[in-house]
């Protein structure tokens, strides 16, 4: 059932059966009113939906970076983002898997041109088409305020389109294939698990409330990194191990106690 | 007594999975590892010997003559290729209580229960993984042809 959603639509979306994205957000926002105390008193939800009327656009970046290096620094963070999605995760990917080094986390204040992703596929960046994307929205998200993404139907189309123009910009092909796409409704407590090889982005949220996402790469650790060819997306620049298995690292020994030679 | 937070970094010229880091770039990030991360003194960062059999310059940084409190590199991948050199490695670095910090693995060794960390992760170090992937056998082929959807 899974995977044949997966396979028609490119990407799922769960509940958060665990309650560790409720637990995450909640460490969040608790460092976002550590920064401005005077919004202790607010609801986690009004907090994030709101952030663009406790904080300048002008210092959007500092504080989301702010907020990075916090989060990567929580204890077992990794262990704990893996966990929200590990079954599903399991039927996608397998059980022994690598992680992306770091956890994203996207801020989208209403109406900032400056925090856009073009339409994109993570592979145009050297990614390896193995990995799927783990995205947690923080806040409710639909239309503008969300991201968009395109069927796996219409990748190829626009895929070839991307790879062969000499005069269309990505966001010329997007205007022009707008109806190919379609913005990802998901609430607070719902994962999006996506397969970033289909075009996808953003646009200018043209919404009234800000947008609060993490998102976090995962794959097969067996499965390859750099496909045809060669970038730094890869262990240990850009994914750690997360579950090596006995035998995994039995059989590599044996393989490089004869390589070593 | 003041204690010794001088860490030396250590320059390695080999690609980390097939990707090169000029010694300028080593440089800078080991800098910042050390002032920011460790909230030490960054000492000094030569460069290993590219035509040397054995890595000299590293064994001459774990050396009980130069007096800092540990040495920071890029990558586990930087270590020797030969296992036995690698515990004799080991050993020297415990023997002249010197740390040693991998910046993109995360990996810290500090005691010889790092060892078997260190170790997992040279397995990444295996052509399996490094190796760029063009082309499939055709086993591959036939998984992928059993899926109808494409995605590009």
């Amino acid at each position: 059932m899974i995977e044949k959603k997966f396979e028609t639509n490119g990407y799922i979306i769960i509940k958060d059966s665990t309650k560790l994205v409720k637990n995450l957000r909640s460490k969040i926002v608790n460092k976002i009113k550590k920064i401005n105390p005077k919004l202790k008193n607010l609801s986690e939800d009004k907090l994030l939906n709101n952030f663009h009327k406790f904080f300048l656009r002008k210092n959007v970046n500092d504080i989301r970076l702010n907020l990075y290096n916090s989060i990567n620094k929580i204890k077992d963070i990794d262990k704990i983002y893996y966990s929200t999605c590990k079954e599903i995760l399991d039927d996608l990917i397998g059980n022994e898997v690598a992680m992306q080094k770091k956890i994203n986390l996207s801020i989208q204040m209403p109406k900032d041109p400056d925090s856009l992703l073009d339409m994109h596929s993570d592979i145009y960046a050297g990614e390896s088409p193995f990995q799927v994307v783990v995205w947690i929205p923080l806040v409710d998200a639909s239309s503008t305020k969300s991201m968009f993404i395109t069927k796996p139907n219409h990748n190829r189309k626009l895929n070839s389109l991307v790879l062969k123009t000499n005069n269309l910009t990505m966001r010329d092909i997007y205007e022009k294939n707008k109806k190919l796409f379609h913005f990802i409704n998901i609430k607070f407590g719902e994962i999006l698990i996506f397969s970033p090889l289909l075009l996808h982005g953003n646009t200018i949220n043209k919404s009234s409330e800000s947008r609060f996402s993490l998102n976090c790469r995962f794959k097969s650790l067996l499965s390859p990194y750099d496909v045809n060819v060669k970038s730094h997306r890869n262990i240990p620049q850009f994914y750690r191990p997360l579950n090596t298995k006995l035998m995994t690292k039995i059989g590599f020994k044996y393989l490089l106690k004869y390589e070593e030679k | 007594m003041k204690k010794n937070k001088k860490f030396a970094g250590y320059i390695n010229l080999k690609p980390i999975n097939e990707v090169l880091y000029p010694s300028s770039i080593q440089n800078i990030l080991m800098k910042n590892y050390v002032t920011e991360i460790l909230n030490g003194k960054f000492y000094l960062s030569p460069t290993e010997v590219l035509q040397a059999k054995n890595v000299i310059t590293l064994n001459t940084l774990i050396s009980k003559e130069v007096k800092v409190k540990g040495i920071v590199m890029l990558s586990v991948f930087f270590l020797p290729f030969e296992r036995k050199k690698r515990q004799i490695f080991y050993k020297r670095a415990l023997k002249n209580k010197k740390e040693l910090h991998f910046m993109l693995d995360e990996i810290v060794f500090k005691s010889k229960d790092d060892i078997g960390n260190i170790e997992n992760r040279l397995i990444f170090r295996s052509s399996f993984f490094t190796k760029t992937r063009k082309k499939t056998n055709n086993f591959e082929k036939n998984i992928a042809n059993s899926l109808k959807t494409s995605f590009v």
